[in-house]
């Protein structure tokens, strides 16, 4: 059984020019735990897609699932983190991870144990009782992905999560994300802009073309785990970068100087 | 303490300036006392006043015309916002009314609530609700919609229901907005107060500021004049500091900024 599964998506939204595709025959399997990044140029249906698997928007036509079960509305067995921390700055990070358990009605009691054990796998054990306003993003972040996390969902779907955050916080969350992930065995849907992350990071990679996103490319990541810092320096990972600005940019930059 | 210490000297030296050029006005420059009370007379008249018990008694009405129609207007600000920020087609049908009747200065329609409702205490209490609604219903309908929207994507992923969603995400994240126009209601409320004590009223301080400007009295004007000042302060600073305590996660939201949709 695949962790996640998407047949033929396609998503037109309707505008006052006439309909606009944002999606189009989007598929792609995921065996369970495993690690796709979708990379693509601005406006390429990435954001579109995450909200597809989210349940929060219904394709035009095609269909997902995740471990079997198909994506008819929101579910219980997604974690999102986005390109912002969104924590609620009004409560403390406990809470704020506690926040899908509240939402979803369950067992707090339980919740409170399992956001204290969330918190230590991201290193924010001493920061249960703080404040956003009292961490840097990069510990926002984590807490986000924490909160992501806290409900046991079995698949993780991340929207540029290390975008907003400083190239060097960036990769030493590159390396947290990849332990976080060997450890939990989660399947997770990384949409980024960043080339050498989505290699680090990734079992699988999608390519998408400018709107409307189609697949150009699904290429399957082999580099041994856990990779590192060194991992980046190597020429296997040298030439998967190549190849990948190949299949993204020269389109653009052929239309650039056209 | 930085508090204390700017209160130090903007607290001394402006009062004594001001008192400098008063007894200069009333003694060398000899201002009139119709024009111009001696501060010894205001101070022999706040005396006087308080300890009859006529302006205690005074500002006693005052204070409890501005905070019941504070309270009622503020109540009534935050339901009708929260239903417009929630239910979009009723803001649609309702706007160009509430825009309508935002545009007109609400103390004209004193005199009118005077003939439908009595010169009582309730037409005064109501002229007091609608100064405050405008600026609470306004401020509460952005504030509510200013929640960011990844949050409720998140809440709406988890199937959370609306009710959830408005008091978990929407209502704290608009905490800020809905307390700054607290802050300009409020002082909206004081003038409705002293607007319909002018229109018909035997008590309270504006009926005490209409009647001394009949018998040229300006040192009781004065008086009633420095608690209106004591009773504005005194409002805004408890709102103030219930702002601070309660939003504690944002200090920047001023009343500044809401005041100009007021």
């Amino acid at each position: 059984m695949n962790g996640l599964e998407a047949e033929n998506l396609c998503v037109t939204y309707a505008s006052s020019r006439g309909s606009v595709a944002a999606l189009e025959d989007f598929s792609v399997s995921l065996p369970r735990g495993g690690f796709l990044s979708v990379i693509g140029p601005s406006g390429c249906g990435k954001s579109t897609l995450l909200r597809l698997l989210a349940g929060l928007l219904k394709p035009t036509r095609g269909s997902a699932s995740i471990d079997g079960a198909p994506i008819a509305g929101p579910r219980r067995d997604v974690g999102i983190v986005f390109q912002q921390p969104t924590l609620m700055p009004w409560h403390s990070t406990l809470e704020n991870v506690l926040l899908p358990i509240r939402a979803l009605g369950g067992d707090i009691g339980a919740g409170r144990t399992k956001a204290l054990e969330l918190l230590s796998l991201v290193g924010l054990e001493n920061f249960s009782k703080h404040f956003p306003y009292e961490l840097s993003g990069g510990m926002q972040q984590r807490v986000a992905i924490a909160r992501s996390l806290v409900h046991d969902p079995s698949v993780l779907l991340m929207d540029e999560p290390f975008a907003a955050l400083d190239a060097l916080t960036r990769e030493l969350m590159m390396l947290e994300l990849q332990r976080i992930w060997m450890l939990t065995g989660r399947t997770i849907v990384f949409i980024t802009h960043s080339i050498p992350e989505a290699v680090f990071l990734s079992d699988r990679i999608v390519v998408l073309s400018p709107r409307p996103g189609r697949v150009v490319e699904d290429m399957t990541i082999g580099l041994p785990r856990p990779r590192d810092f060194k991992t980046m320096g190597t020429p296997a990972f040298g030439d998967i970068c190549n190849r990948l600005r190949e299949l993204i940019g020269y389109p653009q930059l052929a239309e650039a100087t056209a | 303490m930085r508090l204390i210490r700017r209160f130090d000297s903007s607290l001394i030296v402006a009062p004594a300036v001001l008192l400098a050029a008063w007894f200069v006005a009333v003694g060398p420059l000899a201002v009139p006392g119709y024009v111009l009370p001696t501060p010894q007379g205001m101070l022999k008249a706040l005396v006087n006043g308080y300890a009859s018990g006529e302006l205690t008694r005074d500002l006693a009405f005052t204070t409890f015309i501005t905070l019941g129609g504070f309270v009622c207007g503020s109540a009534f600000g935050f339901l009708l916002g929260a239903l417009l920020a929630e239910f979009k087609p009723l803001d649609r049908m309702t706007a160009p009314y509430i825009i309508a009747f935002q545009a007109l200065p609400k103390v004209a329609i004193a005199p009118l609530l005077l003939v439908w409702l009595g010169f009582g205490i309730f037409s005064k209490i109501v002229l007091v609700t609608i100064m405050c609604f405008f600026p609470v219903l306004i401020n509460t309908q952005i504030g509510l919609q200013a929640a960011p929207p990844e949050l409720i994507d998140l809440m709406r992923a988890f199937s959370a229901s609306r009710w959830l969603i408005f008091w978990k995400i929407r209502v704290p994240a608009a905490a800020g907005h809905l307390f700054a126009g607290l802050q300009v209601s409020a002082i909206l409320g004081l003038i409705g107060a002293v607007v319909a004590e002018f229109v018909s009223s035997t008590v309270g301080l504006g009926h005490v500021i209409s009647q001394s400007a009949l018998s040229l009295d300006t040192g009781l004007m004065f008086s009633a004049l420095l608690s209106l000042t004591a009773l504005g302060v005194t409002i805004n600073t408890l709102l103030r500091m219930a702002h601070h305590r309660v939003v504690f996660w944002e200090r920047r939201v001023t009343v500044t900024e809401a005041a100009t949709e007021a």
